[in-house]
């Protein structure tokens, strides 16, 4: 019965193309690890910087945890949704991280990448906000032996602070150092 | 290097100088005829090696050594050679040298004079020309050789801890040093092959040609095969079953082991014959061995033949399910072929004559040893008797009977041999050309694109070449005949290794799929060996693959060393003999030391996966070991809960809670914290709910959830199976129509203007499974066509004398009372409706209490198909009409009113899936209906009670109902895509009895799939459901526990739905989720009421069937311990049957499910009241599991589940009263209702025996008594009314029962009312619901 504390925000997106950008994001965890407290799942409003290539999300986190098992260690999902002049949106970045495994600061740097046009039409129309493609599965993410079969581009980063306190693992044999 | 080296080597005897090797030359070319110095130089080297290996060796290495330093140009490029193969020695170190041959190209690293002397890291020892030590004799110029040898010993003697011999330093480092050391060690050398001794005749030495060195591998890879792929259909299955089948009975045949054995045995015959007429009278041993040799001999000849047979019976069986499965799926994707050549015995006198000459003679034989184990028996026993007769008599043994022994050899007998008559059937396989063979592959199952597998062949880590890549057949095979011939040097590969790789289409690089390995053997003969690898992919990857390569190989010799003579030295290579090897060659040594021994493990063709395979043992990662804590403690947490339900923001309690103790044992224990969980999903706040109803709702939420649960995922599995679903769902389609184009601008700038909110696109929805059909208004026709009743109740003399008294105000009263004696007994008239929800249909009156009606009634239905969740009720009523006398004489009304004498339930559900139900029903009667008597059957025959068959308790009812359109053509729940949890032989086991079962049926729709889906979404075998639990605790401590649970079982309530769930290939509900809910289909009540009974301890079968109002359901079968008579029991009414009762709602039994086995009626006789219930009777029932395999068990069941109590009922009671007093105001809406309190004590009274009355005697539809007391009572009203009893479920379901029973409907101005409400609970919400409804017209006197 440890339990974890993610305390933290989802700082902003960085080096995206696109400049009005929001995020979805949701905390995965495994068979063992039950929420006891705060949302796992959740999306940012639309940002866009004036000067600079980021959006700031600034989205707070704030999870307890509980779990009875190191499997199945909770990992960070986002999507990054890229949004046009015509309110449409479309996702421009796939990635996740896991949460790390140490308590203390941490700034999470996740690498995200995006479906990537299927032909000169589709490029074509995503260069000019048309949308692009997204993944019909989402555990796409993070699991699946049919990634392979995808084509992506890399995109931007999402960076994301975390803070994290763990309790009671100690009673279980599991030290942190 | 020269001037002082040639001095010394002239000094040596063994050295030679380049002048005298010169000069060796010319002699030897001189003598070359006669090869009389080379050979014998030869032989001498060969027979010291062989009996000194490594002094020869070193002897060898000098020579070899000086043969190098003969030019300096040969040096360099010697060097150069040698920079290449620097990494060489540690790896080819298993390369291992049978012999060595002079003639060949020496044996010494080419690197020797830059390498560097040390123990490397691979602890192999590499020499160098560098002393390593000091010695003391320096002044001396040591040869190369000499520090060569000297570092080797140096270092052995460093391994071993020692100093190195003095003399032996000193005899090594001596100026002129001895051609042979003479040293009692020995000294390891790292190999890690073992070395067999060879063994050679002596020859003369000019016949002697050494060992041949070089041999030809010829691997020959013929074909691939795959047993596991997801191509894999049943067909390659069975079609690969056959071919190893087959391939096992042609190597039998080609053996002919039969035939040996037989020969065998006549000349033991005959040798013993012919002892034992030359011994005559007095038997030897040599005799007795001879019998004992020809029985042992004929034993065996009788298994050898009884398994050919068997083979060969196997082998038919197999062929002819493969030829029906193809003929079945009219395709056929393998190319697998026999032929059947059947050749009748010509002369059958013959075959007979022979035949008895056999089965005699060997019958002749038996019997005599029989006999003379008789008499050595009868021997020991007179022997001991006399040795001891006054103690205890045994029995003398007794005389071996001629007739069993005969019957039991002619048992074996026919077992192993054929029949005379029997044919002699031989079986070949034809290998069919292409285009003859046509091989397709259904549309639906092609292939989602060619796969391309190659080869590739290592011998022993090293490479040797691949194959080209081969596309898969369709019949899951891949030729591929290719030879690869590898030549090998004083080498033998020990093993082979074969990776198989699955060419990518996307990427140059191919997969790896799976490693096969052999052991490389020595063919004895010319014969190559044929080998059959098996393979099967990782784990972790999917698919998953498995199948076997089919390889042959032989060794040849290398042509041009002159054929013949060659090919006989190869065969003459044999093993040392033992004694030989003991005397010639040293013990072993000890073994090396581990470390070593890991450290020079070969090299592996590519390094890290390999080495991974060579881990210990796979890591399994069991999640269950690794857990800290269960996660039911992590659930029922109670600080967790609490934080969590403050998080929530929903519960009052928790909502405000400032503090929570961050300890767990902090936490006092206050108020049960409610549960919050579930309710806000399913209610909305506010709306009070009955904590009863509240389960009740919850249970068939829960159980419609789980049933479109497991029916959604396996519809997903199943479609899954056959198409792959895309992987991307681009936007473009949705796109096109939303944003490209003017109209989408045109939208956008609309919206900027009204700021109307454009949704933003979600995900696409996930595939689902609904059918659109299912929220179609349709139409649906129900007729009815009712034929006749029995048994109907009359009215009871009250009301008669009513009426008479009404009717005869005036008239005659003697002529009236003898109408009403004579038509006493038909003073009924009922008639009969058809009604679903508010449509009813009615019947014409008809007269008596056996009414005859032959009538056709229709019901128009118009409701989507999903909405059908109501029950089609039949309910009979009487007709009453009474004249009512206004007080003018001349003006007559009459009032008409219709009582409710019972009804019969058919959930429209099953009606649907069944699409009608005919014969003859049992009416589900009130048990006390005030106003109506049973018929009287002595005022019509003088018959006695139980003879006459129809007036027997109950009213029956002949009927046919059907319903147009059904609902048959909703897909069934395909449950065969779900995960199975039973083994994979169980399966296959499973599968071959299906087709053999499917033979023998009369009816193919009687096949139960023994696999069925359970509430977990796996499929276990039908067995596994049966397990004796833990009964309710009111049940166990009852007098008659089998009524009371059977009384139990009967009021859960079952789920009223079209849903395919509920069939047999639906889902099986546990007793956990069964009880918890309170809900479930009619078959899982069965399913309840078996394990029930298990635990009671009976015999009993699960039956499942077709049963009249439910469809597809499962009765209990049982035996009376105290008559051991069967009787079935319908466990939605709880009410038991015999055998041989016709009204027995079960209609058409299709199987039975003991805990053991599961037998199959496969008996043309479809009515259950003639069906053979002998088990054992193979003609009738057809057993699943035969002995060889058990039927599974347990797992399912939850073998400790708690009973909970039930909620407190005072409430419900008063909430039912009120709220059927409400809607019975509410009904008759032009009169007032007067309720009556004064009779409700009485009511409520007889109330309270009614359950008990109910659960245990069982049968009597009324209970006379009651009616007539409460008659007698109170003369002054008349009275109508019945009780109602059934299972709670909520409150609109009691409204509705008692609108059908139209007790409203009383159009009489002083009619009073009055109800009592008795609730019976058993554990786990339970509750039997008791009503007494009573209306009563007080009379005017």
């Amino acid at each position: 019965m440890a339990e974890v504390h993610i305390i933290g925000q989802i700082l902003k997106a960085v080096d995206f193309a696109e400049p009005h950008l929001y995020c979805k994001w949701c905390l995965q965890s495994g068979n063992a690890w039950r929420l006891v407290q705060g949302e796992v799942q959740g999306q940012s409003p639309v940002a866009s910087h004036r000067l600079q290539n980021c959006s700031d999300f600034v989205q707070p986190l704030d999870i307890h945890l509980s779990s009875a098992a190191i499997q199945g260690w909770p990992r960070l999902l986002v999507e990054v949704y890229a949004v046009n002049v015509l309110q449409q949106s479309w996702p421009v970045g796939y990635g996740f991280a896991h949460i790390p495994t140490t308590p203390g600061a941490h700034r999470l740097e996740i690498a995200t990448w995006k479906v990537a046009p299927s032909g000169w039409w589709q490029s074509l129309r995503e260069r000019f906000g048309g949308g692009g493609a997204a993944l019909s599965k989402t555990d796409l993410l993070f699991s699946g032996v049919e990634r392979y079969k995808l084509q992506t581009l890399t995109s931007g980063k999402v960076i994301v602070d975390l803070k994290l306190i763990f309790r009671r693992f100690e009673d279980y044999g599991v030290e942190f150092k | 290097m020269d001037s002082p080296k040639k001095t010394i080597k002239k000094k040596r005897k063994t050295q030679t100088t380049k002048s005298y090797k010169r000069r060796e030359q010319e002699v030897q070319s001189l003598l070359r005829d006669v090869r009389i110095s080379g050979q014998e130089h030869d032989s001498e080297a060969l027979s010291l090696q062989f009996f000194h290996g490594e002094d020869v060796a070193e002897q060898q290495e000098r020579e070899n050594a000086q043969s190098e330093t003969d030019t300096n140009g040969a040096l360099e490029s010697d060097e150069e050679s040698g920079e290449e193969m620097t990494v060489e020695p540690s790896k080819s170190s298993n390369h291992t040298f049978i012999q060595i041959d002079l003639q060949d190209p020496p044996l010494v690293w080419n690197q020797l004079y830059k390498q560097r002397h040390y123990y490397d890291e691979s602890l192999l020892y590499r020499p160098s020309n560098v002393l390593h030590f000091q010695l003391h004799l320096s002044d001396a110029q040591l040869s190369n050789d000499q520090i060569r040898m000297l570092n080797r010993f140096q270092e052995q003697a460093k391994s071993d801890f020692s100093k190195l011999n003095s003399d032996l330093v000193a005899q090594l480092s001596d100026v002129n040093p001895p051609q042979f050391l003479i040293d009692g060690e020995r000294y390891r050398s790292v190999c890690h092959k073992e070395f067999q001794s060879v063994f050679f005749e002596p020859m003369p030495r000019e016949l002697f040609q050494g060992l041949p060195t070089r041999r030809c591998l010829k691997l020959n890879l013929k074909r691939i095969r795959f047993s596991l792929h997801p191509l894999l259909l049943e067909e390659h299955e069975l079609a690969q079953q056959l071919e190893d089948l087959y391939d096992v009975y042609s190597q039998q045949k080609k053996l002919k082991i039969c035939k040996k054995l037989r020969e065998e045995l006549e000349i033991a015959r005959q040798v013993a014959a012919k002892l034992l007429h030359s011994a005559g009278q007095d038997q030897t041993a040599e005799v007795k061995r001879q019998l004992r040799l020809t029985k042992q001999l004929r034993e065996r000849y009788y298994a050898e033949s009884a398994t050919q047979r068997n083979l060969l019976k196997r082998l038919l069986r197999e062929w002819a399910k493969l030829k029906a499965l193809r003929r079945q799926q009219r395709f056929q994707c393998t190319r697998f072929q026999l032929s059947l050549r059947v050749t009748h015995p010509s002369d059958l006198e013959a075959s007979y004559s022979t035949w008895r000459e056999n089965f005699e003679t060997d019958l002749a034989e038996v019997y005599r040893e029989h006999l003379e184990l008789f008499y050595c028996r009868r021997r020991l026993w007179s022997e001991e008797n006399s040795s001891r007769r006054s103690t205890s008599q045994t029995k003398p043994p007794r005389k071996p009977q001629f007739d069993r022994i005969m019957a039991s050899l002619r048992k074996e007998h026919d077992k192993a041999f054929k029949d005379p008559e029997e044919p002699f059937v031989e079986v070949i396989r034809l290998y069919a050309d292409e285009a003859s063979a046509r091989i397709t592959v259904p549309t639906s199952q092609q292939m989602p694109k060619a796969r391309n597998y190659f080869l590739k062949i290592f011998l022993d880590d090293e490479i040797v070449g691949q194959t080209r890549s081969y596309r898969l057949e369709p019949d899951l095979q891949i030729p591929i005949n290719e030879c690869i011939g590898v030549l090998l040097e004083r080498t033998l590969p020990g093993t082979l290794h074969i990776w198989l790789y699955e060419k990518s289409t996307l990427t140059p690089n191919s997969r790896r799929l799976a490693e096969m390995t052999a052991p490389l053997t020595l063919s004895r003969k010319d014969e190559a060996v044929h080998e059959k690898l098996s393979f099967r992919t990782a784990r972790s990857s999917s698919p998953q693959l498995a199948g076997d390569v089919y390889v042959n190989y032989d060794y040849r010799t290398t042509e041009g060393n002159g054929g013949t003579q060659e090919v006989h030295a190869l065969d003459d290579v044999q093993r040392l003999p033992e004694p030989l090897r003991q005397s010639l060659l040293p013990p072993k040594l000890p073994p090396m030391p581990e470390a070593s021994k890991e450290f020079v493990t070969p090299r592996p063709p590519s390094g890290k996966i390999r080495k991974s395979n060579r881990a210990q043992s796979p890591l399994i990662f069991s999640e269950q070991q690794l857990q800290f804590c269960h996660i039911e403690e992590l659930v029922e947490n109670r600080r967790f809960h609490l934080l969590h339900s403050r998080h929530q923001q929903r519960n009052l309690h928790t909502k405000q809670l400032r503090f929570v103790p961050a300890l767990e044992h902090e936490i006092s224990e206050m108020e049960p914290l409610p549960d919050t969980r579930g309710i806000g999903s399913l209610l909305e706040p506010g709306t009070y709910w009955n904590p009863i109803d509240l389960h009740k709702h919850r249970g068939r939420k829960f159980l419609q959830l789980l049933y479109e649960v497991i029916g959604s995922q396996s519809a997903r599995r199943a479609k899954a199976l056959q198409t792959p679903v895309p992987l991307l769902l681009l936007a473009e389609d949705s796109d096109h129509s939303s944003a490209t184009g003017w109209a989408a601008l045109w939208r956008a700038l609309a919206s900027v203007f009204k700021g109307q909110p454009i949704m933003l696109p979600r995900e696409p929805a996930a595939w689902s499974g609904h059918q659109p059909r299912h929220d179609l208004f349709q139409h649906f026709c129900v007729s009815l066509h009712v034929v006749r009743a029995t048994g109907v109740p009359v009215r009871s003399r009250h009301i008669l004398n009513i009426n008479e008294r009404r009717t005869s105000a005036g008239g005659d009263m003697s002529t009236s009372l003898f109408v009403t004696q004579t038509l006493m007994y038909s003073n009924v008239r009922p008639f009969v409706t058809l009604s679903y929800g508010q449509r009813l249909c009615r019947s014409r009156t008809a007269e008596g209490s056996n009414p005859t009606w032959n009538e056709q009634l229709q019901l128009q239905i118009s409701s989507q198909f999903g909405d059908l969740r109501d029950d089609l009720k039949i309910s009979l009523f009487d007709e009453l009409i009474e004249q009512q006398y206004s007080d003018e004489a001349s003006d007559l009304y009459q009032r008409v009113q219709c009582n409710w004498l019972g009804e019969f339930r058919v959930p429209i559900s099953s009606l649907l899936a069944s699409r009608k139900f005919e014969g003859c029903i049992e009416m589900a009667m009130p048990k006390v209906l005030v106003g109506y008597k049973r018929p009287l059957i002595d005022s019509v025959t003088n018959m006695s009670t139980d003879q006459y068959p129809e007036f027997k308790e109950s009213v029956h009812l002949w009927f046919y109902l059907s319903i147009e359109p059904g609902g048959a053509d909703a897909s069934p729940l395909q449950s065969n895509a779900l995960a199975c949890a039973e083994k994979p032989e169980l399966q296959i086991y499973l599968g071959e009895r299906k087709l053999e079962l499917m033979q023998l049926l009369p009816q193919p729709q009687r096949y139960v799939e023994p696999l069925v889906c359970t509430a977990q979404g796996k499929r276990v075998c039908l067995t596994r459901l049966l397990e004796s639990i833990p009964l309710p605790p009111a049940v166990g401590v009852g007098e008659s526990p089998l009524e009371a649970a059977c009384r139990f079982v009967s009021l859960l309530s079952q789920l009223r739905s079209y849903d395919p769930c509920q069939g047999f290939r639906g889902v099986w509900l546990d007793n956990q989720t069964l009880l918890d809910s309170t809900w479930c289909s009619v078959k899982d009540l069965g399913v309840l009421l078996c394990n029930y009974m298990l635990s009671l301890g009976l015999e009993c079968w699960l039956a499942l069937g077709l049963a009249c109002p439910h469809g597809e359901c499962s009765f209990v079968l049982f035996r009376q311990p105290e008559t051991s008579e069967l009787f079935i029991v319908a466990p939605a009414t709880g009410k038991r049957y015999q055998l041989q009762d016709v009204h027995c709602p079960l209609r058409r039994l299709f199987c039975l499910v003991g805990k053991q086995n599961i037998y199959f009626n496969i008996q043309t006789e479809t009515r259950v009241s003639m069906t053979n219930f002998n088990l054992q009777d193979t003609t009738c029932w057809f057993p699943h599991f035969v002995r060889r395999i058990r039927a599974p068990h347990g797992g399912v069941q939850k073998l400790d589940y708690m009973y909970k109590r039930s909620h407190d009922l005072n409430q419900l009671q008063k909430d039912i009263e009120r709220k059927i007093m409400k809607k019975i105001s509410a009904w008759r809406t032009t009169r007032k209702t007067i309720w009556n309190r004064a009779f409700q004590p009485r009511l409520y009274q007889i109330l309270l025996e009614m359950e008990h009355i109910a659960t245990y005697s069982r049968g009597l539809y009324d209970e006379p008594a009651f009616s007539e007391q409460l008659e007698r009572e109170y003369p002054n009203y008349r009275f109508y009314g019945f009780t109602l009893n059934f299972a709670y479920t909520n409150l609109a379901a009691i409204s509705e029962r008692i609108r059908t029973t139209c007790i409203h409907y009383n159009n009489h101005s002083e009619v009073e009312f009055c109800v009592a409400v008795h609730l019976h609970a058993h554990s786990n919400d339970v509750l039997s619901v008791w009503l007494f409804l009573l209306a009563m017209v007080p009379l005017v006197v």
